[in-house]
């Protein structure tokens, strides 16, 4: 009888939590992935099956084409994809988030660094600094930035004088791109250098290397892994902005290293099809971005798990 | 090989101040650096190395001025707690470090030092799969691979069980006598201590406390760490003692001993209390644990705690017997030095 009570005992102690955690869990990840699916099977009224698919396009969305039998939903994000607006606005966007990635890595390594491994006055005030980019609405960032950067302001005519306009260019989509996003690479290498053991890197140093040797040898291989995981964030973060391009750089024309047609990044021009067509003009078209977006995001994790990053040599993540 | 000397070394650190120490090692000798957590022993280690900048005093190696140098130039190898191997390097590619550092391409040395330390087994593997006795050997054949002018280890041999740990002391050992390296190593474990090193310095708070041969610092404790650090059993402070006294009368010539820090001896035999038992002390059993030869005893004498040996013809004691014990005079030492008294 005794033995029984605290069975049942043991039973709810530890099965009781657990189940509940469960359901719980499997609620929130419901509510994260069913909306997706409704978006990508989303079929428009009116629309069936063709008998012979369109012929495969050479594009950016190329190998999301689906071949002869694919299912309607399907055949009709290939054909949003090919649509050569979306093909200029999706290119354009992977670009600008180029110039975002590469100018918030060459800036908030380096930040992070100091935040990781020095204590300085003002510290707090710096770490505040990063985070803020994370709290303020965008929409909010945006208008800052605007009047920044307006022409009749001290840096916005700079801006105009050194050829760097932001207004409705690469370089304002880029600019609120860092905005935006930089922070995640700032916080991101901050933790990974803060987790690299400083016993190692001194023992590097006595065995006979330079601060510069210890980081090229031990700070940085050790940290590389949590950088660049920082880098997959920080490069979603920025091509998935919408609230500070609405302000500075609604349509981008042709500037500096873009030159193509007038365009939008994607979220813009997903907006702007919403606007003009509803859900039937726009399903479509942002499955296609989700698809290739989850798709390019997953190659990213296998390949680091794997641990054959193409620019990570084999053996040098830990 | 070279000589080593520090003079008034001082570090500032943030409000704790170390030193002045007064340090001297020569090739094919070592030095163990004791003393309670907070004492200084570490940042010791670090002032020498270069990873802690010194306010005051010199550091010469053969008379060459180091106390400015950048760590990379000074020689000195420092192992700090955790070993601070590369985890993203295999144990040979550790090893290999201090090699690449330098250009010299051949592998020839690398391959006998894997060799020498036992590393061959385990030589593919990354430090994370592998046991502390095998990264210790990996710790130690890489600083060997440096040309460590001084060798400055940080707790040696901690995580290590008894048996293994022996082996690994005789590679300590071997580095400092065979290799003539200059050592000196922070440890709370006598035994590496007193195997290893010829001569001790022992820090309290920042300061020197002790500074001397090995044996000296066993044969006369300066404090109450010191003693129990040297394997006295019991360590009373004076009031203990003094209460003892009190309690005990045959204790008393023993308690007039004691110095400013109290005194300090090594377990007496106790045995059941003859009858009439007039001249020898008496204390209560509190509890007894198996021991090789017998039984080693918590007792108590005037309320003060006593530890003993009981030899195992007796039959073991339960707990509230008297038993009587021995103890002479020249077990005692006093100790001369207040503080250090943290078990």
């Amino acid at each position: 009888m005794t033995s029984t009570l605290s069975e049942t005992g043991a039973r709810l102690a530890h099965g009781a939590p657990r189940a509940v955690a469960i359901v719980l869990s499997a609620s929130l990840l419901i509510l994260f992935v069913l909306p997706i699916v409704a978006l990508v099977t989303y079929v428009p009224p009116g629309t069936s099956a063709p008998s012979v698919p369109p012929p495969p396009r050479a594009g950016a969305l190329a190998p999301l084409w689906p071949g002869p039998g694919a299912p309607t939903w399907l055949v009709e994000i290939a054909k949003a994809a090919g649509d050569p607006g979306a093909e200029t606005a999706l290119s354009f966007t992977l670009f600008a988030s180029g110039i975002a990635l590469a100018v918030s890595f060459v800036l908030g390594v380096p930040l992070g660094y100091l935040l990781a491994r020095h204590r300085f006055p003002g510290r707090s005030l710096v770490e505040a600094a990063v985070a803020l980019p994370v709290v303020v609405p965008h929409l909010v960032a945006g208008l800052a930035l605007l009047l920044l950067f307006q022409p009749q302001s001290p840096i916005g005519s700079l801006a105009i004088q050194l050829g760097v306009p932001v207004f409705g260019t690469i370089w304002g989509v880029a600019l609120v791109m860092i905005y935006v996003s930089a922070p995640y690479t700032v916080l991101a290498s901050e933790l990974s250098f803060r987790a690299v053991d400083a016993g190692a890197v001194e023992a590097a140093r006595t065995l006979g290397a330079s601060p510069a040797q210890a980081f090229q040898h031990v700070t940085l291989p050790l940290a590389l892994r949590g950088i660049l995981a920082g880098g997959i964030l920080t490069w979603a973060r920025a091509v998935s902005e919408i609230g500070g391009f609405l302000i500075l750089a609604y349509s981008v024309y042709p500037s500096g290293p873009y030159q193509g047609p007038v365009t939008s990044t994607l979220s813009v021009y997903l907006y702007n099809l919403y606007q003009i067509e509803g859900i039937v003009g726009v399903a479509s078209t942002a499955s296609a971005f989700l698809l290739l977006a989850f798709g390019i995001f997953l190659a990213v994790r296998l390949l680091e798990r794997w641990g054959r990053l193409p620019w990570a040599p084999r053996g040098l993540l830990p | 090989m070279s000589a080593w000397s520090a003079e008034g070394l001082v570090v500032d650190r943030g409000g704790f101040r170390l030193g002045p120490v007064n340090l001297e090692v020569r090739p094919g000798e070592s030095i163990a650096v004791l003393g309670r957590s907070g004492a200084g022993k570490t940042t010791l280690l670090r002032a020498l190395a270069g990873l802690e900048p010194m306010v005051r005093g010199s550091l010469r190696r053969d008379g060459e001025s180091m106390g400015r140098r950048a760590p990379e130039r000074r020689g000195a190898v420092y192992v700090p707690p955790g070993l601070g191997l590369f985890p993203h390097r295999t144990a040979r590619q550790n090893l290999r470090y201090p090699l690449e550092l330098r250009g010299a391409g051949d592998d020839r040395r690398l391959d006998e030092v894997i060799e020498r330390f036992g590393i061959t087994p385990f030589a593919h593997r990354r430090p994370s799969t592998l046991s502390e006795g095998e990264k210790e050997r990996v710790a130690a054949g890489r600083a060997l691979l440096a040309d460590p002018g001084l060798l400055l280890w940080d707790e040696p041999l901690t995580s290590i069980d008894p048996a293994a740990r022996r082996d690994l002391l005789e590679v300590l050992t071997e580095v400092v006598r065979t290799d003539h390296v200059p050592t000196v190593v922070v440890t709370h474990d006598s035994e590496t201590a007193f195997t290893l090193a010829d001569r001790c310095l022992v820090l309290d708070g920042g300061s020197t406390v002790f500074a001397g041969q090995t044996d000296d610092l066993v044969r006369s404790p300066p404090d109450a760490f010191a003693a129990r650090f040297s394997g006295f059993e019991n360590v009373w402070t004076v009031a203990e003692a003094e209460l003892a006294g009190r309690a005990c009368p045959p204790l008393r010539p023993l308690v007039a001993r004691a110095g400013a820090g109290g005194l300090c001896f090594p377990a007496p035999s106790a045995f059941p209390p003859p009858s009439p038992h007039a001249d020898l002390p008496l204390a209560t059993v509190r509890r007894l644990a198996p021991a090789p030869s017998g039984y080693t005893v918590d007792a108590v004498v005037g309320g003060i705690g006593i530890r003993l040996r009981w030899d195992r013809t007796h039959g073991p004691p339960r707990g509230g017997d008297p038993v009587a014990f021995g103890i002479s005079l020249d077990e005692i030492r006093s100790l001369g030095r207040t503080g250090g008294g943290g078990s």
